[in-house]
């Protein structure tokens, strides 16, 4: 979908709102690692941090970047000693002659939740959002003709934000929350980031000596087993069997053999073994429907 | 030959004829100047429309995003 925009429309540039962890519960690290890069193949231009990335603490998450290939920008995510952000801040790049600003904030209190390995210690610290945005916007707006703000915090909160600092285009939010009709609306637009990567956010904008001016906005619905979006095979292929056997494991190793039996991956149930006793002739071949697993001693 | 008013019929009607094929040239030459300029205009005008990108210094970026990444649905969006 992705490459198609790319033939169609002019400059396209690709952004990643963050939270590209799993929250499976087992295989973070293997899930993350695949789906960065699948992200490099599909030249991200930029990607924030979300609390689901941050979860798989410091060390491998750091570890995990160091391969990456576009900016990873957390404006208020900074070191505890010397003030540097985790990631890039904030970045500035070009396509086509237009310059584009990226800027992306967390909210504390889910950080603590979700990744209190950061700051344990004061090992990294996590700046008020409207702080950081702020300084943020004033270093970068001058070297920038759009400038795009990815919020982790909840819609009203990104609202809030765009209000009390001038000077973005666009901030897109990835926390809960949309907006309400008959809500008073901030003059900077405010959209809100897909869930469960299911959709493409679309927004076209119009530039003219330096200001940008938002033309069109609307979502692509990505749905995941829909015929009509060709499989891209480069990026298939970090996500091919020696990655469902990576996952298999880590899930065998988290829950156990028998634990779960949801698919993996989309694939079908496999079919439990039944002891030989229970089976009558003709019985334990065939394909298994969903909720139709034969119990043993009970017509199905 | 000249007839009772004293002028010479044909060389009056050639004269004429002279100065209505000069006037003609004139007319078609303006006219096919006039309408090379429009024509240029024109194309100009068109040129300029089919590349809005570089007219007027506007330029147009497309921002596709995504977010809540999992992987499964990835190969799809390549």
């Amino acid at each position: 979908m992705v490459n198609k925009l790319r033939g169609t429309e002019a400059n396209v540039v690709l952004l990643d709102c963050g939270d590209f962890s799993s929250d499976w519960g087992y295989g973070q690290e293997i899930a993350a690692e695949a789906t960065l890069k699948a992200m490099n193949g599909m030249g991200y231009a930029a990607a924030a941090l979300g609390p689901l990335d941050l979860a798989l603490g410091p060390e491998s998450l750091a570890g995990l970047l160091k391969n990456v290939a576009f900016p990873v920008v957390t404006s208020n995510l900074v070191n505890g000693e010397t003030g540097r952000p985790f990631g890039t801040g904030q970045a500035v790049f070009e396509r086509g002659g237009v310059r584009i600003g990226v800027v992306g904030v967390l909210p504390g209190d889910e950080v603590k939740e979700t990744a209190p390995a950061f700051l344990e210690k004061g090992l990294f610290r996590i700046l008020p959002m409207e702080e950081a945005v702020r300084k943020a916007v004033g270093e970068i707006r001058p070297k920038a003709d759009v400038l795009i703000l990815l919020s982790q915090g909840t819609f009203e909160e990104t609202c809030r934000l765009v209000e009390k600092v001038s000077g973005i285009d666009l901030a897109v939010s990835a926390g809960v929350g949309k907006a309400v009709p008959g809500a008073p609306v901030p003059k900077t637009p405010v959209v809100t980031s897909p869930e469960r990567g299911n959709e493409l956010g679309f927004v076209r904008f119009k530039v003219r000596k330096g200001r940008a001016m938002l033309l069109e906005k609307r979502m692509i619905g990505l749905g995941c087993y829909d015929p009509d979006i060709p499989e891209d095979e480069t990026v298939a292929s970090f996500f091919g069997d020696e990655f469902k056997i990576k996952m298999a494991k880590a899930r065998r190793e988290r829950f156990g053999r028998r634990e779960r039996r949801e698919p993996i991956m989309g694939k079908e149930p496999s079919r439990p073994a039944l002891p030989a006793e229970t089976l009558k002739k003709g019985e334990g071949t065939g394909p298994v429907l969903p909720g139709t697993v034969p119990v043993p001693g009970k017509k199905p | 030959m000249t007839d009772e008013t004293g002028f010479e019929p044909e060389k009056e009607s050639t004269e004429y004829g002279r100065i209505a094929l000069k006037g003609l040239k004139r007319t078609t030459s303006v006219t096919l100047r006039t309408t090379a300029f429009l024509a240029a205009v024109i194309l100009l005008a068109v040129v300029g429309a089919a590349s809005p990108s570089r007219a007027d210094g506007v330029q147009y970026v497309t921002l596709l995003y995504t977010g809540d990444l999992k992987g499964d649905v990835l190969s799809r969006k390549g």
